[in-house]
C-alpha cells in the first residue's frame, strides 16, 4: 500500500510541476492563467488528500470549496481585465 | 482496508494519470486554443474523477456529500472559466495556430 | 429569483453547516433574505421570458452529456499523446437559433464538453468555435447536438446550423 501511495505523491508532484513550465515560459499571458487554472484545480485536490490524511475531511473540505470558488472568480475577474486592456491599447 | 477503499484509491489513482495527461498537453500543444482543449476537458476530468475517488474512501457521510458537491461545482465552473480565458484571448485578436499542411493548402488557394 | 430557489439555497446552506440548532439556521435564513434582496436588485437578463425546460428530457441530456465528457478526455489525451501531425487546428462561426436563451448557453457549454471543440464566442445567435481536427469539426455541423438542446424546451423543435464566414476583425477595433 505504502509503495502504490509513494508512486500517487510522486505522479501528484509531476502533474503539479508540469504547469509551472507554462507560466514561467507561456508567450501570451492568457497561456499563464490557463496554467494558473490548472495549478487551481490540482491544489483542489491535494487539499482534499491532505484532509483524508489527517482525518480531518470536514474541516478540509470547507477549504477545498471556497479555495474552488476563487480559482474560479479569479480566474474570470483576470480575463476580463486582460481583455479590457488589451482593448484600450 | 474495505472494498470502497480499494475502488477509491483506484478512481484517485485514475484521475492523477489525467491530470497529468492534461499537464502534459499544456506543455506540448502548440498554440494557446488548442492548449485550453487540454487544460477544460482532460484536465476537469482528472480532477473530477479524483474528487469521486476521495468521497468513496471517505463513507457514507455528510463530508463525503460535500465533496462530491465540489465536484459539481468544478464540472459546472471549470466550460465558463476555459470559455471566458478563450473569449479574452479572441477577442484581443490572438490567431489559432496552423499546421504546415494547413498553410501549404492556404497558400495553393491564394495563387 | 424565484421562491423554489430561495428553498434551494437554505438546503445548501444546511448541508454545509451541518448543525441544526436556531442561531445557525437563524443566520442561514438572514443570508437567503439578504441574496433575495439583492438578486432583486439585479437586471434581468436581455430577450424573452424565462423558458421551462423538460424535466425528463432534461435528466437524460445530463447523463448523455456526462457520457460524452468521458469521450471528450479520451480523445483529447490521445490527440495530445499522439503525433502533431494529427493536429489541424481550425477556427469557424455559425449561426443557429435555438428556442431561447437558455438553450443558447446550454448548447454552447455542450459544444465545450464534447470531443475536440470550444466555444470560444457567442454573439446572439452567431457562435465562434475552435476545433481540433476535421473530424470534430463536421460533428458539429451534423446538428445532432443542436436538435437535442433545441429538445430540451421544445419536443417539435427543429434547428439548422448555418456556417458563416470567419470575418477576420481588424486588431484593437473589436
Amino acid at each position: 500500500m505504502s509503495s502504490l501511495a509513494n508512486v500517487m505523491v510522486l505522479l501528484f508532484i509531476v502533474a503539479t510541476a508540469i504547469p509551472f513550465y507554462r507560466l514561467v515560459k507561456g508567450p501570451t499571458v492568457f497561456d499563464r492563467l490557463l496554467s494558473i487554472g490548472a495549478i487551481g484545480g490540482k491544489a483542489i485536490v491535494l487539499i482534499l488528500l491532505i484532509g483524508l490524511m489527517f482525518d480531518r475531511l470536514s474541516m478540509f473540505v470547507d477549504i477545498a470549496l471556497g479555495y474552488a470558488i476563487l480559482n474560479f472568480i479569479g480566474g474570470i475577474a483576470m480575463a476580463e481585465y486582460f481583455r479590457l486592456r488589451k482593448e484600450e491599447e | 482496508m474495505s472494498v470502497s477503499d480499494i475502488i477509491g484509491s483506484v478512481l484517485v489513482f485514475v484521475g492523477l494519470l489525467g491530470m497529468l495527461i492534461g499537464s502534459i498537453g499544456l506543455v506540448r500543444l502548440p498554440d494557446f486554443f488548442a492548449r485550453t482543449h487540454a487544460a477544460s476537458k482532460v484536465d476537469t476530468v482528472g480532477v473530477i474523477v479524483a474528487v469521486v475517488g476521495i468521497a468513496i474512501i471517505s463513507g457514507l457521510t455528510l463530508d463525503a456529500l460535500k465533496v462530491l458537491l465540489i465536484g459539481f461545482f468544478l464540472l459546472l465552473t471549470n466550460p465558463v472559466a476555459a470559455h471566458a480565458l478563450g473569449r479574452a484571448a479572441w477577442k484581443s485578436g490572438l490567431k489559432p495556430w496552423r499546421s504546415d499542411a494547413q498553410e501549404a493548402k492556404s497558400e495553393e488557394a491564394g495563387k | 429569483m424565484s421562491l423554489a430557489a430561495a428553498v434551494g439555497l437554505f438546503v445548501l446552506w444546511v448541508l454545509f453547516s451541518g448543525k441544526l440548532d436556531a442561531f445557525h439556521l437563524g443566520i442561514g435564513a438572514l443570508s437567503v433574505a439578504f441574496l433575495y434582496w439583492q438578486e432583486s436588485r439585479l437586471p434581468a437578463i436581455r430577450g424573452e421570458g424565462e423558458r421551462r425546460l423538460r424535466i425528463v428530457t432534461t435528466v437524460v441530456y445530463v447523463f448523455w452529456l456526462l457520457w460524452q465528457m468521458l469521450l471528450a478526455a479520451w480523445y483529447v489525451a490521445k490527440k495530445i499523446l499522439g503525433p502533431k501531425e494529427g493536429l489541424q487546428p481550425r477556427m469557424f462561426r455559425f449561426r443557429c437559433e435555438m428556442p431561447s436563451q437558455v438553450n443558447s448557453v446550454l448548447f454552447a457549454n455542450s459544444i465545450t464538453l464534447t470531443p475536440g471543440t470550444l466555444t470560444v464566442d457567442v454573439e446572439g445567435d452567431e457562435m465562434v468555435v475552435h476545433a481540433l481536427t476535421a473530424d470534430t469539426e463536421k460533428d458539429v455541423f451534423e446538428g445532432d447536438m443542436a436538435q437535442r438542446v433545441a429538445r430540451l424546451s421544445e419536443a417539435s423543435a427543429s434547428v439548422s446550423v448555418e456556417k458563416l464566414p470567419l470575418e477576420t476583425k481588424k486588431e484593437g477595433r473589436v
